[in-house]
């Protein structure tokens, strides 16, 4: 009889099995579907394709549908950047924009020959940038909330007071607040923790003007998170 | 967009890594493999990078009728991507060793 009810079982395993399998690919191909709808209209075409292509290198229909669910994060977050580039640089007709940068973008945007010498040394560099971050510690993706506290004493040495915001495993309390005196510190201690020095510059001139600012999608190194964390 | 616009992340660098040492143009699969990042963290990091015109695109030769597959979109850095990685990895390199700023 036990050796009946396995049997059973098994048979019914198999099919349910095989039933999954069938409808993995349909299941894939709807998440994708949803992921591509979250875009902006004008980047659906080209998407729902790269990614129909992505999806039919990757091996395994359960790796398919992993793939696919990455596509809807993919996609929120694009979303998200392009409406964000959307208010802060309203898009100029190309007629508009100075000539020198269509000049500097046809000088610049020209490809780099295959396998030369200048792409491997850029590759090693960035094996070298890598392995020092990696050294330097893991990052935790946030965002950080900059405030200029004594704006109202211009002639005081300016003081700002930093609030990091992890956007992972945040817990919840008042969070502690790291404070920065002077604007060019400011501006160094943002490309400490990984904005480039025109980032840096570009957010120390919008912290002037708006007296506080909130710098989004900041990977701020491990050993800098410490100085964030709630009060006990 | 500028590259002004381009935040360097570990993430960022692998992608470029990815990039500068394939012999040829790659898909997003390749990069994908290449830097085993998830397609939900690669897909932005790729649409950043070519907006800001550190990298570019274009789809692969051939209909996809012909090809039996849908055209795979391939991805190679350009001459402002080079040049401007090039000044973040140092950038990076001297950041690393500096102290920490903050005050309290």
């Amino acid at each position: 009889m036990g050796s009946v009810v396995a049997a059973c079982c098994a048979f019914l395993g198999k099919l349910l099995a095989d039933e999954f399998k069938a409808w993995f690919p349909w299941i894939a191909e709807r998440i994708l579907q949803c992921a591509v709808r979250g875009l902006p209209e004008n980047q659906r075409v080209r998407y729902s394709e790269e990614w129909r292509s992505h999806l039919n290198e990757t091996p395994g229909e359960i790796g398919k549908s992993v793939c696919a669910l990455g596509f809807l994060r993919a996609g929120w977050k694009m979303s998200r950047i392009l409406s964000e580039e959307a208010s802060q640089f309203p898009e100029e007709p190309e007629s508009a924009k100075p000539g020198r940068l269509q000049s500097l973008h046809i000088v610049f945007g020209t490809p780099v020959p295959k396998n030369d010498v200048q792409n491997k040394e850029i590759a090693s560099m960035a094996i070298e940038a890598t392995n020092s971050i990696r050294a330097y510690g893991k990052g935790v993706e946030g965002s950080l909330d900059v405030f200029w506290e004594n704006n109202l004493e211009p002639t005081a040495p300016p003081l700002v007071r930093i609030h990091f915001l992890r956007y992972t495993n945040f817990r919840s309390g008042a969070q502690q607040a790291n404070r920065i005196l002077g604007f060019s510190n400011l501006e160094l201690y943002l490309t400490e923790i990984g904005l480039t020095s025109e980032d840096a510059k570009h957010w120390v001139k919008r912290l002037v003007e708006n007296r506080s600012v909130s710098i989004p999608n900041v990977m701020l190194p491990e050993p800098h998170v410490a100085a964030y964390e709630p009060h006990p | 967009m500028g590259s002004t616009d381009m935040r360097i992340t570990a993430q960022v660098l692998k992608v470029l890594g990815a990039l500068t040492s394939a012999s040829d143009e790659i898909s997003g699969a390749d990069i994908a493999r290449l830097t085993e990042l998830p397609s939900g963290t690669l897909y932005p990091i790729l649409m950043r990078l070519e907006r800001s015109r550190w990298v570019e695109s274009e789809w692969e030769d051939g209909d996809p009728r012909e090809l039996g597959r849908p055209r795979r979109r391939l991805y190679r850095v350009t001459g402002l991507g080079a040049k401007s990685a090039r000044a973040a990895f140092q950038e990076i390199k001297a950041a690393i060793g500096r102290p920490a700023w903050g005050l309290s």
